[in-house]
């Protein structure tokens, strides 16, 4: 469903001027326009005179950036539908190739696949294990075949260039483990040392690469540059200035765990603490974290709606929303992505139709939206998301995971960047796992609310609480970003994010590569498409010392894959541009400029 | 009579049917065809009459059929709305919507309807088995308490080698691992910890979650699809519930540890399978239990367990959270408690760190395809953050410290014993209902009765301003449960007891129910 919605709207639609459409629009939605200068890149411009920051890394390219920025903002302005379809077009050639590039590599696999049960002879031929669960007589597989087939003859040939182990915090630049395969990437081992290495060729070969580096017990790793990380603020980073202290100093008098849940003893004074700032940083009246993201979102979900309740969720939202999503027993319906039309629609339907067969009225209706989505490097359509909502009465849940910290003059997130007042979010959930480089989730939410989920929800009443040093992280991390360190830190990394993620966007988009996203999103998605340049993107990043994440399918449609770089505060305009030379001669080498040729 | 005037009505009709079609009408043929409308009425009723006269059972049976019919178009127009398009005119659009924006259910209870913040403790400070805890509303008023509430069942949680390890790692790595395994967010820790593990419980492998949890749920989840079979043990506790609800399988349950009912269960199914002609590898199916169940401190069976799964090959789903580290001689669980082995006996194996390992998160164990399937789509593996590189770190130093010192699993265990002796000797309010091998102590009120709740919290308040912290449970809040659980009390035994703290808890415990029940006069155990 989800994925053919999004091939409807990637296939064949039109093509827009953005630049014509930008000028209807600020004559057609002044308010919009008004609020959008008033929250954002004015406050920002003063804040910048304000502290001083004289050399301005960007001052060359700070007109057009700030332009391209308030191109993007400018889009939500419009309720029309216009913005659903002006994404770029997919390019013909690109999607025939990449369905041929499919069609191939399964017929390989399966003429692999053949060969090897007749001759017997093969990496992924049964062996004879000892486990009564291996006989297949009598047990299913666990794996049911196509998927088993996907994993083998897919995902395994380019396995390298996932779950790379690093050696390092995930800073700006991060040391990766160099792994070898001696079943063609089926699977992979540390190298170790040098010293594993057969033949004095290969050492060299290693020891030649302007990357190579050794980490503690001299194994062999590579040193590169990080653009894969959520370490949006740069705390990994700088941790040793900013967090150490305090965080090691938790451990005096509070357990490094917490083997209790929140209702029971595992409420130290540092949860209270945490969740007074949340509340206060976001300006909700009480907040509740809780000891993991995804479950905050998987437990909370199920506590608030119940049967004969109906939640309308975006169709990318993440995992752990359709999950919490699923496991309430709520009836849901998808709207497509950042759609707010459509999502209107689809509340009139409900509220006028009712449920379906008893034709009883929904009791509550909860529209679950993300502040970024992780994968199309967009924000939320918010303030239209909002004004849908409040309009018919539904609540509103809105996940910040990336968005919180990363987004906004001060960090406070989405709301804050579409200048949406947080009042009108009646659950706003965000994650300590990305900006603020610890772990866990919040809920931040009325009163009511959280005293209700306080002994409803399961993540509270059942599950272990937050570790107490993650609690000190947090809050460090928070007092940072707040300002009340004493230092200008937090400003500088929130406005060091921005103006990273805006200008590796933009030249990006000046190298005619197909992005995705939207300006002042720090994550940003590039278009790949072919699944053979998956992983040739990756290695041929790699082999350049530089750590990129590349996404095929399952997380993205089949054929949409994509490279996705996370910027960080902690990144420097030479690192940045030294990481779009070799961008650069990547997408040659592999032909990746979809935006400015079909043929790329 | 009949027959030949039935003939002629239908030929005339059809001539004059036929000819219409056709346009084979001239205009002198109008005439004929007027003579024969006009004519019509005329050899209808004639015809009527006849069939009547010569046939009046076919007629009956004909007229019924025809009102029938009507009545049944009839009945079926007036439930248009079935088909979903019945026109509401705008207004009533409008109506329907304002009506529903002003009666919608609120997200929750107001806090005054609903009685306020479930939560009512805050620790100050940990340091070995004492706490300091104060309430809520009262933050300046700390008491210290002896800890018998958290699975601190070691003593790693506040030990000096975790607090070293952990700074450690925290210089080295910093806190947050700030991306999920696929992506950067494996941390060489991490590799380190699941290494650690799978060769101490000697598996081929394992896979690290950042939550205890989530390990049950999304390994539960990533096993059983739609369609699988699920066979549970109605005690399980509730991430392994939720673990099944998401699953989606068929799921059937069996009584708690009643290894009859589950060959009941699973003989059912068998026959089931038999009748259908279906074959024996056609569905995944697995059994769920618990090793030691921690709302109601009993051991699975696991001996006959594995029997039967042997017998009708079922996988066997075992979350060892509470049972690593307090089972078996050398705290390797509830297989090694049973002497059975991993990936043999059982095929997939949850641990969580966060109980006697004193970390955040957990592991599952098994063979290789177990752990490789989970890497590609265990829900919480996948799609959230990696754990902090600390927690790895701490794990990893309270593992190789079980390793090489059994002392404290023995300690443990004699701590256990001496518990049990004590509450045998000295309780005559309560009883023991948990397993004499599980240092998870559940005790219930003797009797049943609709005080209850009131007098198991009331137990515990008081025994906590005695100095010694237990944990009331038996409010299901969420309904995540499958069977409602009684209000009990569970105490935690810990390997940091000295003689002295157990046998002053058991008096204190006493005392404590003593002087509750005083206050309960309607209650008479
Ligand atoms: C939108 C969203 N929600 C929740 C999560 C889960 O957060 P965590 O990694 O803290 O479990 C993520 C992480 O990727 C996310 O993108």
């Amino acid at each position: 469903m989800k994925q053919q919605s999004r091939l409807r709207r990637l296939l064949g639609l039109k093509e827009k001027n953005a630049e014509k459409e930008i000028n209807d629009l600020s004559t057609e939605y002044p308010e919009t326009e008004v609020s959008s200068t008033s929250s954002g890149i004015a406050s920002h411009d003063s804040s910048v005179d304000d502290d001083g920051f004289q050399d301005d890394a960007f001052a060359d390219v700070r007109d057009r950036m700030e332009e391209l920025s308030a191109r993007d903002r400018s889009r939500y302005a419009s309720h029309s539908e216009s913005h659903a379809e002006e994404e770029l077009k997919l390019p013909v050639f690109a999607a025939y190739t990449t369905y041929l590039g499919y069609a191939v590599l399964i017929l390989c696999g399966h003429i692999r696949d053949l060969f090897a049960n007749i001759f017997g002879h093969g990496r992924y031929l049964r062996r004879k294990t000892p486990y009564s669960s291996d006989n297949l007589q009598v047990f299913a597989p666990l794996l049911k075949s196509w998927e088993n087939f996907y994993t083998r003859r897919l995902y395994h040939r380019i396995q390298d260039c996932f779950n790379r182990p690093i050696a390092s915090s995930p800073g700006a630049s991060i040391q990766v483990l160099e792994r070898v395969s001696d079943n063609g990437t089926k699977t992979l081992e540390l190298l170790g040392t040098l010293d594993d290495l057969d033949s004095d060729k290969q050492r060299e070969e290693y020891e030649k690469s302007p990357h190579f580096v050794k980490v503690s017990q001299d194994r062999v790793a590579r040193n590169c540059l990080n653009l894969g990380s959520y370490n949006y603020l740069g705390f990994a980073d700088d941790w040793n200035i900013t967090c150490k202290d305090e965080v090691v100093g938790s451990m005096e008098d509070l357990p490094v765990s917490n083997s209790s849940p929140r209702n029971e003893y595992g409420t130290t004074r540092l949860h209270r603490e945490v969740e007074e700032r949340v509340a206060r940083f976001l300006g909700k009246e009480d907040a509740l974290c809780l000891n993991m993201g995804f479950n905050t979102n998987c437990t909370t979900i199920p506590a608030l709606v119940h049967r004969g309740d109906l939640i309308i969720s975006d169709e990318l939202n993440h995992t752990s929303i359709v999950n919490g999503a699923r496991a309430s027993g709520a009836a849901i319906r998808i709207f497509h992505h950042n759609n707010s039309k459509h999502l209107e629609d689809i509340l009139r339907e409900a509220i006028v139709m009712g449920r379906p067969r008893t034709r009883r009225p929904w009791n509550k209706i909860l529209v679950i939206v993300e502040g970024i989505y992780s994968m199309e490097g967009e924000y939320c359509d918010l303030a239209n998301v909002v004004r849908v909502c409040k309009k018919y009465g539904a609540h509103v849940y809105l996940d910040e995971a990336h968005s919180i910290g990363a987004m906004g003059p001060t960090g406070r997130g989405c709301s804050e960047y579409c200048g949406v007042d947080t009042s009108d979010i009646d659950i706003m959930m965000g994650t300590f796992t990305k900006s603020f480089g610890g772990m866990g989730g919040y809920i931040a939410a009325s009163k009511d609310v959280i005293s209700f989920l306080r002994k409803s929800c399961a993540g509270s009443s059942y599950h272990n609480s937050l570790s107490p040093v993650v609690c000190q992280q947090v809050i460090s991390s928070f007092k940072v970003v707040m300002g009340e360190d004493g230092t200008n830190i937090g400003k500088q990394k929130i406005h060091a994010l921005r103006d990273n993620s805006n200008y590796f966007r933009m030249r990006l988009e000046d190298m005619g590569l197909h992005v995705l996203g939207h300006y002042d999103s720090p994550i940003i998605p590039v278009m790949l498409y072919n699944p053979t340049k998956i992983c040739s993107f990756s290695r041929e990043c790699f082999k350049r010392g530089l750590a990129v994440v590349v996404v095929g399918f399952p997380a993205v449609p089949i054929i949409t894959s994509r490279a996705r770089f996370c910027i960080s505060a902690g990144h420097t305009r030479e690192q940045l541009d030294h990481a779009l030379k070799e961008i650069e001669e990547v997408a040659d080498k592999l032909k990746l400029r979809y935006a400015v040729s079909t043929f790329g | 009579m009949l027959f030949p005037a039935v003939h002629e009505l239908g030929f005339k009709a059809g001539q004059t049917c036929y000819k219409l079609w056709h346009n084979a009408y001239t205009l002198p043929d109008v005439g004929e065809a007027l003579e024969f409308v006009k004519g019509f009425p005329a050899m209808y009723s004639i015809w009527w009459w006849n069939l009547v006269e010569n046939d009046p059972l076919h007629v009956a049976v004909e007229t019924i059929l025809l009102l029938s019919i009507i009545y049944i178009m009839a009945s079926r127009s007036t439930q248009g709305y079935k088909n979903g398009k019945d026109n509401l005119s705008t207004k009533e659009t409008e109506e329907l919507l304002g009506d529903w924006k002003r009666t919608r259910a609120p997200l929750a209870p107001s806090v005054e309807e609903d009685g306020g913040d479930g939560e009512c403790l805050i620790v100050h400070e940990q340091h070995g088995k004492m706490l300091t805890v104060s309430t809520v509303n009262n933050p300046g008023t700390k008491t210290k308490v002896m800890n018998f509430c958290n699975f601190d069942f070691l003593g790693f949680q506040t030990s000096s080698l975790l607090k070293k390890a952990s700074t450690e790692a925290l210089v080295k790595y910093g806190c947050g691992s700030c991306g999920p395994r696929g992506f950067y967010g494996t941390i060489d820790k991490h590799l380190e910890l699941e290494d650690t593990i799978s060769k101490f419980v000697k598996t081929d492998g394992a896979i690290m979650y950042s939550d205890g949890a989530s390990t049950c749920s999304s390994t539960v989840a990533a096993f059983a699809k739609r369609g699988d079979v699920l066979v549970v043990d109605e005690g399980i506790y509730e991430p392994l519930m939720t673990g099944v609800y998401l699953s989606r399988a068929n799921v059937h349950w069996f009584k708690h540890n009643d290894m009859e009912d589950l060959e009941r269960v699973l003989d059912g199914l068998h026959k089931t399978d038999l009748k259908l002609g279906r074959k024996p590898n056609a569905l995944r199916r697995f059994i769920v239990v618990e090793g030691l169940y921690k709302n109601l401190g009993t051991i699975a069976p696991l001996d006959k367990i594995v029997d039967l799964k042997n017998k009708y090959n079922y996988r066997l789903i075992l979350d060892e959270s509470f049972s690593f580290g307090t089972l078996g001689e050398t705290g390797r669980g509830a297989l090694e408690h049973f002497n059975k082995r991993h990936m043999y006996d059982a095929e997939i194996v949850t641990i969580a760190l966060e109980n006697s390992i004193g970390s955040v998160g957990g592991v599952t164990v098994g063979n290789e395809e177990v752990v490789d399937h989970q890497r590609l789509s265990g829900a919480g593996y996948c799609f959230s953050a990696s754990a902090p590189p600390f927690t790895a770190s701490a794990a990893i130093a309270a593992i190789q410290h079980m390793e090489s010192n059994v002392d404290c699993i023995e300690k443990l265990q004699s701590n256990m014993k001496l518990m049990y002796g004590c509450l045998e000797k000295t309780l005559t309010k309560l009883v023991v209902t948990s397993d004499e091998r599980s240092p998870i102590v559940v005790l219930q009120l003797t009797k049943e009765s609709e005080y209850e709740a009131d007098i198991i919290k009331g137990i515990m308040q008081e025994c906590l301003s005695r100095g010694i912290a237990i944990v009331s449970t038996g409010q299901d809040a969420c309904g995540h449960l499958r069977t409602e659980l009684a209000p009990a009390l569970r105490i935690t035994v810990s390997a940091l007891h000295t003689e002295a703290d157990i046998t002053t808890a058991v008096d204190v415990l006493e005392e404590s129910s003593k002087a509750i029940m005083k206050k309960f006069p309607h209650y008479s155990p």
